[in-house]
């Protein structure tokens, strides 16, 4: 069986908040230097997915696909140091936005490029944008069905049942191979990159990708990000008049009408 | 034996600091310039390498210049030239500017990011083709005979009770036919290496520091790269070893902490508290007002300086860097000098393993080390530190005439104590009054700790190991009044209450441990024994 494992690079959502900060000309998150990127941790589990068939089915072939910069090299060092087989770097300018639409055609041109596939396993969403549109996307482009949120996937024969997170619950759902399926946190805590496959990593099978080599259009956003901002929290502290407790009772009770909350 | 996975290697290096990579760096070079077959192993702790180096730092290129005369066209990130240097005594209200002196001038150093200038190491490093392994702690020794034979990484998936989890991983073994100890101040490994081979026993205790840093951005005409700004005095008395650093990078960022001496006496003493008071300073206070706070972080320095040099070759391995504690106190600099060791080592290390292949004493090391620079910048140091147990004033006045009169040859030489036996019992001491943080300048410990982005999985054994799990209370309580509530600088010890009988006990909060080291050393009774915690634990510095 062959896996595609599609993830992202992002900023490490772990880091504290007061590292970043929004390049308003560009509406791009800046961190302080020397901050290093990470896997984002969605993708992470659904590479933890592919591994469990793997440990089932030893024969399965995982791929690990980004379109990323450069420096995305680095998260498929850590799906290669976590047990996949293979990785692709469609590697564009560091800076360029792709919306869900560009990313997800780009991936369909990768996708066809790659050739055979049995499943691919993305992310339930990014953990930068959390848009939760390019698994779908994908799929719809390469016409195979789409199952989102899986807690539990299983491959039976040509067939695959998954365990999907609802409000309530779980539903279990079967489909016909190939499909795409996204992955949700409750499929378990992703495991470390252990030292053993972290030594061979390097002497995986890497390939880089550029956009010329996928397809001659231009790949181009749809949409168009306005505006990316940090909402300003104000709080303001105001002592209540009044000198018995019923009295700022009363006044607190104006207040609140005024600034029409009851 | 058990089925623990081996794998062997010429050199194995435990620690991706200055003093690693410059052994691995300089092992590599020489392999590759007589097309040697050399195979170099580097283990860091860190997620990645700069992960957890925090330093001030003003640095000198000495050792850089040797390793990569090229180090500017090769693009290393020392671009801020040390310009102007000040050097201030504090009182609660006024700063008066001194002479600085000749030791903490730095005309020809650079001020930079140690975890930056790391990194770039480290990229050198495995372009040079050492392996380098990140996120891997080396957490146990190996040792056959009398012999270090190599280290073990560290297991994953173990609960907090003990038991395996479903995400269990065992260590690995990393043989090596010379390991190379880099880990810094105060290493986990290199302390049990004192305790199994006698190799302080000519050597003084070891005295430390614990440095405590924040790194801001501010929008300031008092901002100007390149200055060099450090001030004694105030807020400590001074009785108490210890002053700030204030540096002053490009891009509008400042580099600023405090380093207390860990030989202070009074129990309630927090030197997060007076590092935060300083920064109130009426001539401090004006360069953050407007500022953003980016980074905080804190790591012990070793202190000893010469009279503490351990032995640093033993069969199978050798000591380098600020692990066996070369650096110089007086100028506050240790990155050269760690560089340098390291290159030394590896030259020795070379040179032996050309013609021999079993794992000994490279004598050659110290013997070249003792010829080196090194010696001879840290012999001229070595009674700067030790005569400031005369006070602040008195060790300034001594340190005038030992650097200006004797040039640093004078004819004795003065010794250290154990730093975890100078705490006096609370009795003779009045607790602290710190202020209240403003939020501004000043924050309290907890948000302070938020921006170290110090993490560990917490379904894993405490990795602050109590030896006995009575003294806390029973002495570091009832004599001291808990220090070490104070001197972690991340919050990680706690006195609780039970909320019904009221007794006393001591929450160990090991998720927020920044690998500062501090309770191993100032730990009364030594009782605190710090340990690697499951690898990809603690924090994640930018630039530090
Ligand atoms: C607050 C402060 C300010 C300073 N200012 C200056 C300055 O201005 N100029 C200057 O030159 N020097 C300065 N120093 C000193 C300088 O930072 C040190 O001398 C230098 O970092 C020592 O280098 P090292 O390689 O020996 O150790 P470290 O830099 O401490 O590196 C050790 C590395 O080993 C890793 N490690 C430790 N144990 C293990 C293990 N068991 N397994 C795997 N990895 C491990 C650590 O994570 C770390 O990355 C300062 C230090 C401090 C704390
Ligand atoms: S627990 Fe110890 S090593 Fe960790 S931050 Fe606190 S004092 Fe430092």
């Amino acid at each position: 069986m062959h896996i595609v494992v599609c993830v992202k690079q992002v900023h490490d959502p772990e880091v504290a908040p007061a590292l970043f900060t929004i390049n308003e000309a560009t509406n791009a998150v800046v961190s302080v230097a020397g901050l290093a990127q990470v896997i984002s941790p969605y993708d992470e589990q659904a590479i933890e997915a592919a591994l469990r068939m793997k440990d089932k089915k030893p024969d399965t072939k995982i791929t690990v696909l980004t379109i990323g910069a450069a420096s995305a090299r680095e998260v498929l060092k850590h799906a290669l140091s976590m047990g996949a087989d293979e990785a692709i770097l469609v590697n564009i300018s560091a800076g360029v936005l792709l919306d869900s639409y560009a990313t997800a055609k780009f991936l369909h041109e990768a996708v066809n490029k790659i050739g055979s596939f049995d499943l691919i396993l993305a992310g339930r969403q990014s953990a930068d944008l959390d848009a939760g549109v390019v698994g779908n996307g994908l799929a719809e482009l390469l016409h195979i069905p789409a199952i989102t949120f899986a807690k539990r996937i299983e491959v039976v024969e040509s067939k695959v049942v998954v365990d999907r997170v609802v409000d309530n619950g779980s539903e279990k759902i079967e489909t016909t191979l190939p499909a795409l399926i996204t992955v949700s946190n409750e499929i378990g805590a992703a495991r470390k990159p252990n030292l053993r496959e972290t030594m061979r990593a390097s002497r995986k099978p890497t390939q880089s990708w550029t956009q010329a080599d996928l397809s001659k259009e231009p790949m181009e956003a749809t949409e168009e990000l306005i505006k990316l901002f940090i909402p300003k929290k104000e709080k303001h502290c105001e002592f209540l008049a009044g000198t018995s407790a019923a009295e700022q009772a009363s006044l607190l009770v104006r207040k609140l009408r005024d600034a029409r909350l009851i | 034996m058990s089925d623990t996975e081996s794998l062997s290697f010429d050199v194995v290096v435990v620690g991706g600091g200055p003093s690693g990579l410059a052994t691995a760096i300089r092992l590599k070079q020489l392999a590759n310039e007589q097309s040697l077959d050399l195979s170099v192993c580097l283990l860091e702790k860190g997620a990645t390498i700069g992960a957890h180096i925090l330093s001030g730092a003003v640095i000198d290129p000495r050792a850089l210049f040797e390793l990569f005369p090229d180090w500017q066209s090769r693009g290393a990130p020392l671009t801020t030239a040390a310009t102007d240097d000040r050097f201030m005594l504090l009182t609660e209200s006024k700063a008066f500017r001194m002479p600085t002196p000749p030791q903490m001038e730095n005309h020809g150093n650079y001020i930079a990011s140690l975890g930056a200038l790391c990194r770039w190491l480290g990229e050198q490093a495995e372009a040079l083709g050492v392996e380098i392994y990140p996120g891997f702690p080396a957490a146990r020794l190996l040792i056959e005979g009398e012999t270090v034979v190599g280290v073990m990484t560290g297991e994953v998936g173990i609960g907090r009770d003990g038991n395996k989890t479903d995400q269990y991983q065992p260590g690995m073994e990393l043989r090596a036919k010379q390991t190379v100890f880099a880990e810094g101040c105060r290493g986990s490994l290199t302390k049990e290496l004192f305790e199994r081979f006698p190799l302080r026993r000519n050597a003084d205790p070891q005295t430390y520091g614990i440095g405590i840093k924040e790194l801001w951005e501010v929008d300031n005409p008092l901002h100007t790269p390149g200055t060099v700004m450090h001030t004694i005095g105030w807020p400590l008395d001074s009785s108490t070893y210890g002053g700030s650093f204030l540096y002053h990078l490009h891009e509008n960022k400042i580099a600023v902490g405090f380093v207390v001496g860990l030989d202070y006496r009074n129990p309630y003493l927090s030197p997060f508290d007076e590092f935060q008071r300083f920064k109130t300073h009426p001539a401090i206070r004006p360069m953050f007002e407007n500022g953003r706070r980016i980074g905080y972080g804190a790591r012990a320095l070793s202190e000893g300086g010469f009279q503490s040099i351990p032995e640093i070759a033993f069969a199978g391995g050798v000591l380098v860097g600020d692990g066996a504690g070369f650096l110089n106190v007086p100028k506050i600099k240790g990155t050269h000098t760690a560089m340098k060791s390291g290159m030394i080592a590896a030259e020795a290390i070379f040179d032996y393993l050309r013609s021999n292949s079993e794992q000994s004493v490279i004598s050659q090391y110290p013997a070249r080390l003792k010829s080196s620079w090194i010696w001879d910048e840290l012999y001229k140091a070595r009674n700067i530190r030790p005569s400031f147990n005369f006070g602040l004033y008195g060790g300034l006045l001594y340190s005038a005439v030992d650097t200006y009169l004797f040039r640093g040859r004078a004819p004795w030489t003065f010794h250290h104590h154990a730093d975890h036996l100078q705490l006096d019992p609370k009795e003779k001491h009045a607790p602290i009054a710190y202020p209240k943080p403003d939020g501004i300048v000043s924050f309290d410990k907890m948000s302070s700790v938020a921006l170290s982005n110090t993490n560990h999985e917490r379904n894993q054994p405490v990795h602050l190991k109590l030896q006995d799990a009575s003294v806390p209370i029973d002495i570091n309580l009832n004599l001291y009044d808990a220090p070490e509530q104070r001197y972690c600088p991340a919050g990680v010890y706690e006195i609780i209450r039970n909320s019904e009988s009221g007794l006393p006990s001591l929450l160990i909060n090991a998720e927020n441990c920044v690998h500062c080291k501090t309770c191993d050393i100032k730990d009364p009774k030594q009782n605190i024994v710090w340990t690697v915690p499951e690898p990809g634990g603690g924090p994640i510095y930018p630039d530090m």
